[in-house]
């Protein structure tokens, strides 16, 4: 017998659309070809709850520290890029250095992105619908007034825009089907048929509006002096 | 305004299933500085690979979080008041699986009375270091036993034992086995002997007297030998034996068992031999 330590869990106060969350995003991140465990939803025998089973995210068998991103922007700029612009399709603001890690110690080193219970419908309850009409056209990972949560822990780190054009043509070709049928499975997971095709909406809008978006925020990308994507 | 000096513990724990953290260094605040040590370190922030210790499962994430808690407490080299409260906040909440820093405690006193390296070694070597092999050999009594019992050819002899192990009930449904250093035996247990050293330089008199004398008296209770045939060997001269603590351990061992200070050879020789 093989045992596989895995990371589970499950609507709650705090998060409660946070299966449903991390269903859509961690797919759409491993589609993008980021590094985010494989995971699944895990019924119980016993019990109505579900839970989110992901695969242990450790790279090492041990927990990494939280994760020094000014090293990792420099390490993996291309990897940091895409995170980034990932969290801005799903307007996640809840990007830290602890749900982002990377062991520096193999060449190339390794990162591994987790934890995005709070991205998309957020993290208050019956407000899903809400938050994706607010933020439809934000950056949503500043930390702004209207999107909250914590500024994203790459946003003052990225230096350099040559990455993004490779990042946006990806996440513009995430298919129709991808996003629909992801969608769908959301109702019963914790979210209504409403706020599934909410998300639809948003996430087709904004995966053709990225560009536009970022440009529209080229400020809030500090590290950023001079852009070539945007004279 | 009078700081105190205060310490932080960081912890590893292999399995947290099991949960069973064991501690891997300190930091301390004194006088207005911060001082770390980990275990595996050479020098600060230089971790030797071949130092780690066994127990650690993971030496590139064990390197890591040792370069994550160096880089945090370089950022507040000389924190005090509200900064160093900053500090140890974010110290502990970084604590994360099997990594975590915990609160240690306060020194009292004023902190500038305590050199920060001084007070972290002495930490360091009292919570963190592994204790040193135990060293609780006595030479002269080791000396003594093996030159009489190669005189008297015992290791020839076929009915001399040793490091012999006898099972002694102990209480009611409990049952201890117990390691003699040596035991005589033709048919049947005639002797036991326990040599007890009281020249150890690590491990308390007390525990080493009260260890053999708890054997000691247990097997005599039980009748597996009797008193006099239950021997306790000791060394200690003349000068030895004017100190109160070995005082107080002949009169506890000849108090279950018949006592034979090897110093005396006489009694060494009365002690060993065979009938």
């Amino acid at each position: 017998m093989v045992s596989i330590p895995g990371v589970a869990k499950k609507n709650c106060t705090k998060a409660p659309y946070c299966v449903p969350n991390e269903v859509v995003c961690g797919e759409i991140g491993r589609y993008l070809g980021l590094p985010v465990p494989p995971a699944g939803v895990s019924y119980p025998p016993k019990g109505n709850d579900l839970f989110y089973a992901s695969l242990d995210f450790n790279l090492t068998g041990n927990t990494l520290p939280p994760v020094n991103v000014t090293k990792c922007v420099n390490a993996l700029p291309e990897e940091s890029t895409g995170v980034l612009l990932f969290d801005i399709l799903i307007a996640n603001a809840d990007r830290h250095g602890r749900n982002l890690s990377v062991d520096f110690l193999p060449k190339p080193p390794r990162m591994n992105v987790f934890d995005h219970g709070h991205a998309l419908f957020g993290s208050v309850s019956g407000q899903g619908v809400a938050r994706l009409a607010k933020l439809r056209d934000r950056l949503g990972i500043s930390a702004g007034s209207r999107t909250a949560g914590n500024r994203h822990c790459l946003l003052d780190q990225v230096s350099t825009d040559a990455h993004f054009g490779h990042w946006i043509d990806r996440i513009r070709q995430i298919p129709d089907y991808a996003i629909e049928d992801l969608c769908a499975e959301l109702p019963g997971l914790g979210c209504a048929e409403a706020e599934a095709s909410a998300a639809v909406d948003f996430l087709k809008y904004r995966r053709v509006r990225l560009s536009q978006i970022i440009e529209d925020n080229k400020l809030e990308f500090t590290g950023i002096r001079s852009w070539r994507l945007f004279r | 305004m009078n700081e105190t000096c205060r310490y932080l513990v960081a912890k590893y724990i292999s399995d947290l299933h099991r949960m069973e953290p064991r501690n891997v260094g300190v930091i301390v605040w004194a006088a207005g500085c911060v001082h770390a040590r980990f275990l595996g370190e050479k020098a600060p922030g230089e971790v030797d690979g071949r130092s780690i210790p066994a127990f650690v499962t993971n030496m590139g994430a064990y390197k890591q979080w040792i370069d994550f808690w160096r880089q945090q407490l370089s950022g507040n080299p000389s924190a005090s008041g509200k900064r160093l409260q900053r500090c140890v906040d974010a110290l502990k909440e970084s604590s994360h699986g099997n990594f975590c820093v915990v609160d240690g405690g306060m020194i009292l006193g004023k902190a500038e009375g305590y050199d920060p390296i001084e007070l972290a070694d002495s930490l360091f070597q009292r919570i963190v270091e592994p204790p040193l092999a135990e060293d609780a050999s006595d030479s002269d009594l080791d000396q003594v036993a093996d030159e009489t019992i190669r005189q008297l050819r015992l290791t020839q002899n076929a009915h001399f034992h040793s490091r012999y192990q006898v099972a002694c009930a102990v209480a009611p449904n409990v049952t201890e086995n117990f390691e003699f250093s040596h035991a005589y035996k033709n048919g049947v247990l005639k002797r036991l002997y326990q040599r007890v050293p009281l020249a150890g330089k690590r491990t308390p008199l007390r525990r080493v007297v009260h260890d053999s004398a708890w054997m000691l008296e247990k097997v005599v209770r039980q009748g597996i030998v009797a008193h006099d045939q239950a021997i306790a060997l000791v060394y200690a001269n003349e000068q030895q034996r004017q100190d109160a603590a070995i005082s107080w351990s002949f009169g506890v061992l000849s108090s279950v068992a018949r006592l034979v200070n090897l110093a005396h050879p006489e009694e060494c020789i009365a002690a060993f031999a065979l009938e």
